[in-house]
């Protein structure tokens, strides 16, 4: 994806760091939105290109630790840069163990903001090609009839076509033909591959 | 009176005569009752100075007797102890010259009476050849005049000292309290130098470009003039706050008071979510007050309710800083929130020194608060609010039809 769609998300209530921050980020020729609020942000849609927040600690209402709970709760892991007018430890540790990219006591570098920028956006590009990924493994999973399904359960717990015949109450033959379908319409190209794949769906193995 | 001459008397001049001798006898006995009945010590004495005749408040007054003391030179009586220079100086230079004397002052050591302070009033009576000699005792007036003076010098450097003890423990407190605010105000000197530090890097980036954005490098340059301008706003603030001044009534605007100290715990109540209104008459008159004492009272007064405010979890915390008019000479301020109150026993109690109900602070803050608004001519006192919280309120009063806010 072109750099230039990159979005900087900034949340912080003080209109002059807010502005500075714009005509930084914009120096570096990033797209930067600002918001006053934890609120106001969380009204906004979610971005389409990667992404990530610089967030002040300290804002009216909602604060920025709150919003990142928030944030998580609703499985929207936006890469979180913290910006702070004054450096508390326990609050950087609580931060950063809630998966936060940094912590920036200000005043702070200019490139340190945007080396954690970049830090933040190469991250967001792994998050969000995983989550291409399983969007389209779980189209691919819906294509499965119920029956394929009970298949790739048992292939992927380990059990040999045999012991699946009958636990289905079906011939062999059957077995290896359901497989290769599961096969053929998950993309998997090897019977590893399918069990990394059901792992990331959560298909759990069947019990016997 | 001119008597006929004695040669050839009839009897109708003897009966004359008696009856004038009567008339002298009755006049002497009135001149020797007023005498007698004048409650300050009297003497009537010769022209050389010999006590014809003493009252009984002299005898009382100075523990003699009439025998001791009757046809002795005033100067002879009582081993002499009437031999004073400041009365010879009275009877023997003074009074020779003038026929009266008023309010003449002696202190002298009597041998019986010990010191005493004499007022003495001396007439020349010369029809009579006499001398009248009145005393007044204002021993115990003087020395009670001296105990006033006094005790008066000693409580204006007591009150001295007090005003000099109070002020440097409400600078103490001030300082005391910025300490506890510290963080908070690290904070806000942090955002314009966090501002000034990223325009001044954003403007680097945009001259340093190939192609040099002017434009953005002055927007940013301007930006950091404006910032510079607040970071030294919140310092000045401060020193204003911690300020060792002596009291200064001025015609005080209060809504600017009320607005600095919003401004000062402006992060603190961010910080700990809670919603800081004011409800400020538009009208609202100047006060007689002194800016860094109001200050501080209000700035006391709201950081207690973000104490009152912090355990509360089941609602909103607010915090409502309210002025307006009370009467035609007063202003009432109001600070309430929906804290966590204090007992009813407490109410009261809690302006005592070193009473509180919090487990931290100085236990200082509302007695210190108290005292400057009664310094001031006003009240200070807490009410429960109907559901949470309680309100602080204290009046001030107006400086004046004209002086607006």
């Amino acid at each position: 994806m072109p750099e230039e769609d990159a979005l900087i998300i900034v949340v912080d209530d003080d209109p002059e760091v807010c502005l500075s921050l714009t005509r930084l980020l914009e120096s570096a020729d990033l797209r930067v939105e600002t918001y006053a609020s934890a609120e106001a942000f969380l009204r906004s849609p979610c971005p389409e290109a990667p992404a990530c927040l610089v967030l002040d600690v300290w804002l009216p209402g909602m604060n920025g630790l709150e919003l990142q709970q928030a944030l998580m709760a609703v499985q929207r892991p936006l890469p979180i840069i913290f910006i702070t007018g004054h450096g508390e430890i326990l609050l950087a540790v609580q931060a950063m163990q809630a998966g936060a990219v940094t912590l920036l006591p200000k005043p702070f570098a200019a490139q340190a903001l945007l080396d954690a920028i970049q830090e933040a956006l190469a991250r967001d590009r792994i998050t969000r090609r995983q989550h291409a990924e399983r969007t389209a493994l779980r189209a691919q999973y819906a294509r499965l009839t119920a029956r394929e399904r009970e298949v790739m359960a048992h292939v992927v717990a380990g059990r040999p076509d045999k012991e699946i015949a009958a636990a289905l109450g079906v011939i062999e033959q059957t077995v290896k033909v359901h497989r290769f379908r599961v096969m053929h319409k998950m993309q998997a190209v090897s019977l590893a591959d399918l069990v990394r794949m059901a792992a990331q769906l959560d298909v759990l193995p069947l019990p016997c | 009176m001119t008597l006929r001459p004695p040669l050839g008397r009839s009897n109708e001049d003897l009966a004359a005569l008696r009856r004038q001798v009567a008339v002298l006898q009755a006049a002497q006995e009135v001149a020797q009752q007023i005498v007698e009945t004048v409650r300050d010590p009297l003497l009537v004495l010769t022209p050389d100075f010999r006590v014809q005749l003493a009252n009984p408040a002299f005898y009382q007054l100075f523990h003699v007797s009439p025998a001791e003391t009757e046809g002795q030179s005033i100067y002879a009586l009582g081993n002499g102890q009437w031999d004073i220079p400041a009365l010879r100086t009275l009877l023997g230079e003074l009074l020779p010259h003038n026929t009266v004397f008023n309010d003449y002052e002696v202190t002298h050591t009597f041998e019986r009476i010990r010191r005493r302070t004499l007022l003495l009033n001396a007439r020349r009576l010369d029809a009579v050849q006499r001398i009248l000699l009145a005393m007044e005792d204002i021993t115990v007036r003087t020395q009670t005049a001296r105990r006033l003076q006094q005790e008066i010098a000693e409580r204006q450097r007591l009150g001295r000292a007090a005003q000099q003890a109070q002020a440097a423990l409400a600078h103490v407190t001030r300082v005391l309290t910025l300490g506890a605010l510290m963080t908070s105000i690290a904070h806000e000197v942090h955002q314009p130098l966090a501002a000034i530090r990223t325009n001044a890097e954003a403007g680097l980036r945009w001259l340093d470009r190939a192609t040099p954005n002017l434009a953005a490098g002055r927007e940013a340059l301007l930006a950091i003039v404006t910032n510079s301008h607040r970071a030294g706003d919140v310092i000045a603030r401060l020193r204003a706050t911690v300020q060792k001044a002596p009291p200064h009534m001025e015609a005080l605007a209060l809504p600017q008071v009320i607005a600095e100290v919003v401004a000062l715990t402006h992060h603190e109540a961010q910080q700990q979510q809670v919603q800081v209104r004011t409800d400020v008459d538009g009208d609202l008159p100047r006060v007689v007050g002194d800016r860094i004492q109001m200050q501080q009272v209000l700035l006391n007064l709201v950081l207690n309710s973000l104490d009152a405010l912090r355990p509360v979890v089941d609602r909103p915390r607010t915090l409502l800083l309210r002025a307006g008019r009370l009467g035609a000479e007063a202003v009432r301020v109001a600070v309430q929130d929906t804290g966590i109150g204090v007992d009813p026993g407490m109410l009261e109690r809690m302006f005592a020194p070193l009473v509180t109900t919090k487990p931290t602070g100085l236990s200082m803050g509302l007695a210190i608060s108290r005292t400057i608004i009664e310094a001031h001519g006003g009240r200070l006192w807490a009410e429960h609010n109907a559901d949470h919280g309680i309100t602080v309120h204290f009046t001030l009063s107006t400086a004046g039809e004209h002086a607006h806010a």
